[in-house]
């Protein structure tokens, strides 16, 4: 294994070692933050002064086009979406969306015949007049004939409009003041200088773009001029080249408060590195919440499930001051944390059914996806591990052969729980998704799964927030070019027979029977128990797209005649050319010399090599790491390796970040960097020591998943109450107060459940995860439809459990919307789970027993109902033929019938109430509570629950009514 | 959250806004709903409301709506073609009373793309814009449950019994309300979550709401602030005056309408979607999504055809353009009729009588209605259509004519999840010729 290459991305300089510095040196600092702090004045005045500065008058100045003219375009917005950045062009102008393709903006601008740039009437170009003109441009007018803009372009268009000049580079890009104290009203101003690999520094100001990320709490204006809003914080965002800088800018909610003292008694890191910031910006945290509202935070967020009555009681009744912590550690243990945790890695990773269909049987490969992450999240496999495990995951085993693979898989296909497949080192389905077989679909998946990274952008152009070029993507994907899949009719080399021999004892000819036909087949003979083929992950060396390959077969072409006519002297037509005028003859010579044989030889030799050169040439030779440097691929027989130790590596700038921040947004329903998955340059943390702390601590921690649950859970700041006061009721980004979190789908269909069951069934519930929701192997349930997998996948949809298909968190959806108001409100499961056989209620008035006798006794009345009914019928038959007898006895019969109906219509009443003289109200409930919203009522609730109670005859009903309010609360569907 | 100014000068928090009603600090619901009104719907256009059905399976054009009698035997296959009520205008001759409302819709003929996949090729025509794997398009449902209002007591956007496409990049808030289940002729109809179920009756369920309103109070100090809270709220009274509303509750009862109207559609359960579509239109649904399966004739494509989805085709959409004609609502409800694609104009030797394969380089589509001008044909397929004859349309196209029809200006930009700002349709141009 090549570590050079590798380890040489720490502290690369130019360009790609930006990366680090945003994320490591904390959201106070700045990339550009040197050892001897430099003031803005001292860096202005050893700088090259501002562009308006310099063409203010008529100069001889001729600019340069990546440092100048280019950022100007972007400056001016030629290059947005709706202008000439659009794919489409605007007026036959094309320039590369969101600029940074210099050589093609270049192009562009002077191409041939087009006039955009005249060298002939320099000040009759179209780029000069165009944009001044107010009626020509569809753009309207973007500066003027008397402006530094205008006078710029003019110079470098009679300077000969010369593209880029040498291999300078933006080196740093220094932005002052690198953080602001603002408050409303104030007014800063940001100056951006540039270093450039050759050691010169230039004011660039007022060729930079400005953003911020919040313009209610610090607006900017283009010139960079900043006024303050809102108290608050946020960034503001400078671009300039490819490089994007972030300034924070905080503005104190409370100057006025005393001096900041510590509220909680034994604060942890998380609490300190949190409480500096809150102090910073004057705002005063919300108290911790009391045992049973963080009992319910904490076994909704650890195990996605509602802790039971008895629990609670439990709960309360432990007078031992560390009874949180215990409860973290004792959650952390239970099955259901496993299982919620494992959906979270399998939303991450994306575990689809879906993308699954075509690469093993049925649901296999989604189970056995969840069973594998499952027994690694229980046995606290380090993540690092974990994630090894996924990346660099092969079908076979070392040295296994078709056969045995096969026979393997197959009877892994007859493990219903997929336990022996848990087993396996690695787990390959991840590369194996329907939807994801390109390179360029894995980088961007590989990017979202492991880095947090959203780098899709970059596949069609710059990223617009972060530095990522077109350039810079591809080369990441090359690292993934070898995956490929295999399907189960085909073989690769040398199995051919091997392959044959499998079909032909399953009596089936893959050339005939296709597709889904095919796979249905296969499907039930490995269900019969015999050795079907499986479809493989096949890693191969890197190889180029075949699109990739006919462009330069088409660009190599194109060079090669080229060359061939400058290199051929009797060619007439190039006399012309000087170049092949200088060019002595090459061959010439040697032509002569040798014979008619020696010549064939070299030809054959000639062609062979190109042949070779071709065959190479299909592959990567190297690859460059997402920021980080280039890779000979040819020293790993799998480019995934070097991608699994960049990733792994500790200085990597983005795997621990990435993963504790999605960890914490669980907790917070908002991440340090929000979106969670979503690093970026123009996104930082809103508290970057935090996320720091976390990643640094993960790592030194080895990758431990549950040292992170702990440490997040047994925060104070994890422990706030949602209530706000006036100093943070604004702050939704500080973790000043809990944010109220809608339940994931799975939780909420499950605590509607475990709310609803009865105390043994709820106890099972807990422990056993065979019918929960937070543990669907795939992104459907394959429960049938007897067991509730209908209406678990119908709530799923309706909730928005992750469909796991686009790369991106936002899969799973927090949303709230009618049709789960109407589900909560009046969906028949939620009836049939209040009024379950097995459920609370029932139990409760009578138990499983008497409600056995209450369903005979109402069988036996329906029963006679119907008799009734029928000799009524066959009375009025009678009658109409006035049959006398037949009349007489049928009354005798209805008499009969009537007094039998009376009798068990007393019994049953008498049964109903009984029982519900049994019932103690207020016990009930309570009980409706804790079950519910994990608390007791108040006074106040108890009294309405109490005179809805007493003003319904029917107890049972009444108590389906309050059962059902509580379930449609909101304090029920939120974690708060 | 990252405030990402677009180059228009609008933020993603302000776009996000925009998109989620109920989600902004300060603009109570009402206010948002008039600023979406205000900004996007054209209200001169003619269509109000649309019916979009899908025929899922990609149905044979050349046996449909896009015949060649006179092409060569490989292709033609048995059935012949008819005249209909427009002079020159001829469908298949198993679509009789189709033939006799042919002045109602506009036949487009070699529309053109190239998915020819199901899940693809739906995902591609149902929402309008071709598949990219890193972000999900939303349904056209989906996009007119966004961009059209519709009253607080009635589902804004259903699908009988559900969409193939789903609401995307919008987000579950407008997936519409699925019927699950397809009405059968002279059967009461239950929508699961509409009718009141569990033995509830009206009193009851207003009896718990009240006591629900009463004990749901916990979080009502910040009831202003949170966009969850306030999200919450809402919906749970927009739900409870959707359940015991007697107009949704009557708008899915189809055995309401009169015999002579429920005489104009089949008794198949398609043609009984057709009517229901039509009166939940009429009761004030936005958006209605009907699905008739089955069109993946691999083989024994004619059979399957004439015995069974001709029929119910016929029956269905003739009766959705004359039922919709005789409430006067053709004109202000767009109806659009679609597969995935079309299929192989060669007819396959596969089984006895042969079949036909997927085909997305040539389809028919139709649309009606909504101020669509009737009784014409667009377009035109090569003698075996196989391909457009000339330019052909692309499946962009006819949806961005087809939310033009509805007054969505179909070039309006939404900003997905992650801030990426897409057009409602990507890459489409309005058809001019479909307009009256």
């Amino acid at each position: 294994m090549n570590f050079n290459h590798w380890l040489s991305l720490v502290g690369l300089g130019i360009v790609g070692g930006m990366l680090f510095t945003p994320f490591t040196e904390g959201e106070n600092s700045h990339p550009a933050k040197s050892t001897v702090p430099e003031t803005r004045e001292s860096a202005l005045e050893q700088a090259m002064p501002a562009v308006d500065v310099r063409f203010a008058q008529d100069s001889d100045e001729v600019p340069d086009f990546q440092r100048h003219v280019g950022p100007l375009l972007g400056r001016l917005g030629c290059n947005g979406r709706s202008c000439h950045g659009s794919f489409q062009g605007q007026g036959g102008l094309q320039l590369s969306l969101f600029g940074y393709d210099f050589e093609k903006d270049h192009q562009a601008l002077s191409a041939d015949g087009t006039y955009r740039v005249d060298l002939e009437d320099p000040e009759g170009s179209l780029i000069l007049t165009k944009p001044t003109d107010p009626e020509d441009h569809g753009g309207g007018q973007r500066f003027s004939d008397d402006s530094w803009q205008y006078r710029l372009i003019k110079n470098w268009i009679s300077g000969g409009a010369e593209d880029l000049k040498s291999n300078v580079r933006l080196s740093e890009l220094k932005v002052f003041p690198s953080d602001i104290l603002s408050k409303p009203q104030q007014i800063d101003q940001l100056s951006v200088i540039a270093k450039w690999s050759d050691g010169t520094e230039e004011d660039v100001t007022p060729l930079s773009r400005f953003q911020s990320n919040n313009p209610q709490v610090a607006s900017i204006d283009k010139n960079g001029e900043i006024i303050g809003g809102d108290r608050g914080d946020t960034h503001l965002i400078v671009f300039y080249d490819n490089e994007v800088v972030s300034v924070p800018v905080i503005s104190s909610v409370n100057h006025s408060l005393p001096t900041p003292k510590m509220p909680f008694a034994k604060p942890t890191a998380i609490d300190h590195l949190v409480m500096d910031k809150l102090d910073r910006l004057g705002i005063q945290p919300s108290p911790t919440v009391g045992d049973l509202a963080f009992l319910r935070r904490v076994s909704l967020d650890i195990a996605g499930t509602l802790p039971s009555p008895a629990e609670i009681r439990a709960f309360l009744a432990d007078n031992a001051v560390d009874k949180r912590a215990r409860k973290i550690d004792e959650l952390l243990e239970t099955d259901a944390y496993a299982a919620w945790w494992t959906t979270f890695l399998g939303d991450m990773t994306g575990n689809s059914s879906r993308q699954l269909t075509n690469v093993a049987y049925e649901d296999m490969a989604a189970k056995g996806w969840y069973r594998w992450l499952h027994q690694r999240v229980k046995e606290n496999v380090p993540y690092d591990e974990i994630v090894r495990g996924i990346v660099l995951s092969k079908s076979r085993t070392d040295g296994e052969s078709l056969t045995e693979y096969s026979t393997r898989m197959s009877a892994d296909y007859q493990d219903a729980k997929a336990d022996r497949f848990a087993d396996s080192p690695t787990m390959p389905y991840y590369w194996m998704r329907r939807e994801f077989q390109t390179s360029d679909t894995l980088a961007i998946s590989f990017a979202h799964s492991f880095l947090g990274v959203r780098i899709q952008c970059a596949q069609c152009h710059k990223h617009p927030f972060d530095q990522w070029t077109q350039d810079d993507f591809k080369q990441f994907a090359r690292f993934f070019s070898g995956v490929s899949i295999k399907q189960p009719q085909r073989a690769v080399s040398g199995e051919k027979e091997e392959l044959q021999a499998i079909y032909e004892k399953l009596e089936i000819d893959p050339t005939k029977v296709r597709g889904g036909n095919l796979r249905r087949q296969l499907s039930q003979k490995a269900r019969q128990g015999e050795i079907v083929p499986f479809a493989e992950l096949n890693v191969g060396p890197p190889r180029k797209s075949r699109d990739e390959l006919k462009a330069e077969q088409e660009s190599m072409k194109q060079a090669m005649e080229q060359k061939q006519t400058v290199a051929d002297p009797d060619d007439e037509m190039m006399g012309g050319n000087a170049d092949a005028k200088k060019e002595p003859p090459k061959n010439a010579k040697n032509k002569k010399k040798l014979t008619r044989a020696e010549r064939r030889e070299l030809q054959r030799k000639q062609q062979a090599r190109r042949r070779a050169q071709q065959r190479r040439n299909r592959f990567y030779s190297d690859a460059i790491l997402l920021g980080g440097s280039g890779v000979a691929l040819s020293d790993f027989t799998d480019a995934r390796v070097p991608a699994m130790n960049w990733l792994a590596h500790e200085e990597n700038p983005y795997f621990a970040k990435a993963i504790v921040n999605r960890v914490w947004a669980r907790y917070f329903g908002i991440g340090i960097v929000e979106p969670a998955d979503d690093l970026n340059l123009a996104n930082p943390p809103s508290n970057g020591p935090l996320l720091d702390y976390l990643a640094d601590g993960f790592v030194e921690n080895e990758y431990d998943l549950k040292w992170l649950h702990r440490e997040i859970a047994n925060s104070h700041i994890y422990q706030l109450s949602w209530e706000t006061n006036p100093s943070n009721e604004h702050d939704r980004r500080n973790f000043s107060h809990a944010l109220p979190r809608r339940l994931a789908a799975e939780v909420v269909y499950d605590a509607i459940t475990m709310a609803t069951s009865s105390d043994e069934k709820a106890a099972t519930f807990q422990s056993q995860m065979d019918n929960r929701a937070i543990a669907i192997p795939g992104t459907v349930s394959q429960q049938n439809r007897r067991r509730g997998g209908n209406t678990m996948n119908f709530a799923m949809k309706l909730f928005g459990k992750s469909n796991r298909d686009s790369s991106c968190d936002c899969d799973r959806s927090a949303q709230t919307s009618l049709v789960q108001s109407v589900f909560m409100k009046n969906d028949r499961h939620i009836f049939e789970q209040i009024r379950h056989q097995d459920g609370w209620l029932e139990n409760l008035t009578g138990g499983s027993e008497s409600s056995q006798v209450a369903r005979t006794q109402a069988k036996e009345l329906a029963r006679a109902k119907s008799k009734l009914k029928n000799q009524q019928k066959a009375f009025r038959k009678a009658k109409n033929k006035d049959n006398l007898k037949e009349l007489n006895r049928l009354k005798r019969r209805m008499k009969m019938v009537e007094s039998q109906i009376a009798t068990i219509q007393q019994s049953i009443s008498k049964g109903k109430r009984e029982r519900e003289q049994e019932l103690k109200k207020d016990e009930v409930i309570t009980e409706a509570w804790l079950r519910t919203v994990s608390r007791f009522p108040t006074e106040a609730e108890l009294v309405r629950c109490r005179t809805y109670f007493e003003n319904d005859p029917d107890k049972v009903n009444a108590l389906t009514g309050v059962m059902w309010a509580l379930i449609n609360t909101k304090e029920f569907i939120v974690n708060h | 959250m990252a405030r990402h100014q677009q180059c228009d000068g609008m933020t993603r928090r302000d776009a996000i806004r925009v998109g989620m009603i109920g989600s902004a600090a300060g603009l109570s619901i009402s206010q948002f709903s008039q600023l979406a009104q205000a900004g996007a719907i054209n209200e001169r256009a003619s269509g109000k409301a649309a019916i979009f059905v899908e025929l899922v399976g990609g149905p044979s054009h050349l046996d449909t709506f896009d015949l060649k009698p006179q092409g060569p035997s490989e292709i033609r296959g048995p059935f012949a073609a008819i005249k209909t009520n427009v002079p020159g205008v001829e469908i298949c001759e198993h679509l009789p009373q189709l033939a006799k409302s042919a002045d109602k819709f506009a036949i487009l003929r070699g529309v053109s793309h190239s998915l020819g996949a199901h899940p693809l090729g739906q995902r591609f025509v149902f929402t309008g814009n071709r598949p990219t794997p890193s972000l999900e398009y939303p349904s056209l449902g989906s996009v007119a449950a966004h961009e059209l209002k519709s009253d607080q007591d009635i589902p804004g956007y259903v699908a009988i019994p559900k969409e193939n496409a789903g609401p995307g990049h919008l987000g579950v808030r407008y997936a519409p309300l699925a019927t699950n289940a397809t009405p059968r002729a002279g059967q009461p109809f239950g929508v699961r979550g509409i009718a009141l179920s569990g033995g509830l009756t009206l009193e009851e369920i207003s009896k718990r709401q009240g006591l629900l309103r009463e004990l749901d109070t916990k979080f009502n100090a910040i009831k202003e602030g949170d966009d969850l809270i306030s999200g919450l709220d809402q919906f749970s009274q927009q739900a409870f005056d959707m359940i015991t509303s007697k107009r949704t509750r009557l708008a899915f009862d189809i055995r309401r309408e009169s015999a002579a109207y429920q005489q104009l559609f089949g008794e198949d359960e398609f043609s009984q979607s057709c009517l229901l579509a039509t009166r939940l239109v009429e009761s004030g649904v936005r958006f209605v999504t009907v699905t008739l399966g089955g069109w993946d004739t691999h083989s024994d494509n004619f059979t399957k055809l004439k015995d069974n989805l001709l029929p119910k085709l016929d029956a269905g959409l003739s009766g959705l353009f004359v039922g919709l004609e005789e409430k006067g609502l053709l004109d202000s409800t767009t109806v659009y009729v679609t597969g995935e694609f079309g299929r192989t104009p060669k007819i396959n030797t596969r089984s006895a009588e042969g079949g036909r394969d997927h085909y997305p380089r040539c389809m028919f589509m139709m649309m009606g209605g909504g101020g669509i001008k009737g009784g014409q044909v667009l377009g035109e397929s090569d003698e075996k259509a196989a391909g457009p004859k000339h330019e052909g349309f692309k499946p962009e196209d006819v949806a961005a004519s087809f939310f033009h029809s509805l007054g969505i200006d179909h070039q309006k930009e939404f900003q997905t999840n992650i801030g990426r700002p897409v057009h409602i349709v990507r890459d489409g141009t309005v058809i001019p010729d479909l307009f009256a």
